[in-house]
């Protein structure tokens, strides 16, 4: 028996076999067949070009989906956890990394298979932690680096991103019982303020159970206190699968009722010069459909030559 | 098949172990039940880690990367973090994946993530 790599030495693939490609012709058909099944609808656009900056148009549904499973086992399983607040938390896992064409971007109209790996980019398992009020916190802080520290009183444009944390890294919760403001003009681990759930805010000490995955409840990303230790449950059901069974169940996602809750928001700051990110070009009808009334586009080429455009944000609204 | 048995018990012992030294690294690190020590959980990790056990690997792999009870130092990060995903921590295979620039090469560490999480022994 001989092995070898379909990859060669200068990276390149071997080429392919006539014979092979025509013996599995009819499969490659299903199987493309197959991701095109359409497992429900949805009545508007679901895209991460402005998931930095508050819209949830492609992360609500996943937070609903997670939190419908988490509660429903618990229930079932962990009664005695039953009675905890359960939230969720997603990132945008397609943001810009690989060009302007890497966003998720699912159009309004049947919502396939192969759309749900869009929604839902990687094979995690959905983990559930059992963290307090303060970790919570700490969590929400980590997430917050993703966010240069502004100064209010520069006049000069800055730059919003911080490269360095990418994306994946930057969870958010959507949930209309938990609020937040992240205040970018504070330093790292002092910019989540006002955290409410239900109108009040958290105690530090109470206990929240929150559906996520098995990188970051293992330890991706190095979140505080979150390496294996606050796991109570791992699910037997990857992350996507659990928002496939979701929008089936939903049969037709709304505007309304999956993708407008904000529970985060800059806190309100003025700043003498703009504060500044980049995304695709010509998106703002986007941002404005999914409520996000505060950005406005500078330029459709932002002159770095990768196809981005510079948008600003003002924060002061 | 006796000594199926004896080595699958074995295994099992070892890991045991691991748990046992696991946990405590953890405790030590997020003050569960002790007082916070983060340089004696970054020596219980490296205990835990050079048995062999990949999730204690993957820990160390941040602790180092971050300075977290220990000077940073990202290449004996990098070290752990692929011990850790030769062990095949899903996450450190992830990890790896989502750094790996070659498209090809990412795809199949992701792949061997996903297949390492249907296997987690804990």
């Amino acid at each position: 028996v001989e092995a070898r790599g379909a990859q060669q030495a200068d990276k390149s693939f071997v080429a392919a076999d006539p014979a092979v490609l025509e013996t599995i012709a009819a499969e490659h058909a299903a199987t493309i067949a197959y991701v095109k099944t359409p497992v429900g609808k949805t009545d508007f656009r679901l895209s991460s070009y402005f998931s930095d900056v508050g819209d949830s148009s492609a992360l609500e549904v996943v937070n609903q989906a997670q939190t419908a499973y988490a509660a429903r086992y618990v229930k079932a399983n962990l009664p005695k956890l039953a009675s905890l607040p359960v939230l969720s938390m997603t990132a945008a896992f397609k943001s810009g990394y690989a060009g302007p064409g890497d966003y998720t971007d699912v159009a309004p109209g049947s919502l396939a298979l192969n759309n749900a790996a869009d929604l839902y980019l990687y094979p995690n398992s959905l983990y559930v932690v059992k963290v307090s009020g303060a970790e919570l916190k700490g969590w929400l802080e980590t997430a917050a680096k993703r966010f240069n520290t502004i100064d209010p009183a520069l006049t000069t444009p800055q730059e919003l991103i911080n490269p360095g944390h990418p994306s994946f890294n930057f969870d958010t919760v959507t949930s209309k019982d938990f609020a937040y403001r992240i205040d970018v003009t504070k330093p790292v681990g002092q910019r989540i303020v006002a955290m409410t759930w239900r109108g009040k805010a958290v105690d530090p000490a109470q206990s929240f159970l929150v559906a996520t995955n098995n990188y970051r409840a293992s330890g991706g990303g190095n979140f505080p206190g979150l390496d294996g230790s606050k796991t109570v449950f791992a699910a037997p059901d990857n992350n996507r699968d659990v928002l496939i069974d979701y929008v089936r169940a939903t049969k037709t996602l709304t505007r309304a009722a999956n993708g407008s809750v904000r529970s985060w928001r800059f806190a309100a700051v003025k700043t003498a010069g703009p504060v500044v990110f980049h995304s695709a070009p010509g998106k703002l009808a986007l941002a404005r459909e999914a409520g996000v009334d505060n950005v406005t586009e500078l330029q459709a080429d932002d002159g770095q030559g990768k196809g981005f455009a510079l948008y600003a944000v003002d924060l002061s609204q | 098949v006796r000594w199926i048995v004896l080595l699958a018990c074995l295994a099992s012992l070892q890991a045991g172990a691991h748990d046992a030294d696991l946990t405590e690294a953890r405790n030590y690190r997020n003050g569960t039940g002790v007082a916070v020590d983060k340089a004696r959980a970054v020596r219980l990790f490296q205990l835990a880690a050079e048995a062999g056990d990949a999730d204690a690997a993957f820990t160390l792999a941040n602790m180092l990367r971050d300075g977290e009870g220990v000077p940073q130092d990202r290449v004996a990060a990098q070290r752990w973090l692929q011990r850790a995903a030769d062990g095949e921590s899903p996450e450190a295979l992830q990890e790896l994946a989502m750094a790996e620039p070659d498209p090809a090469r990412a795809a199949q560490l992701m792949k061997q993530s996903a297949h390492a999480l249907t296997h987690r022994v804990r």
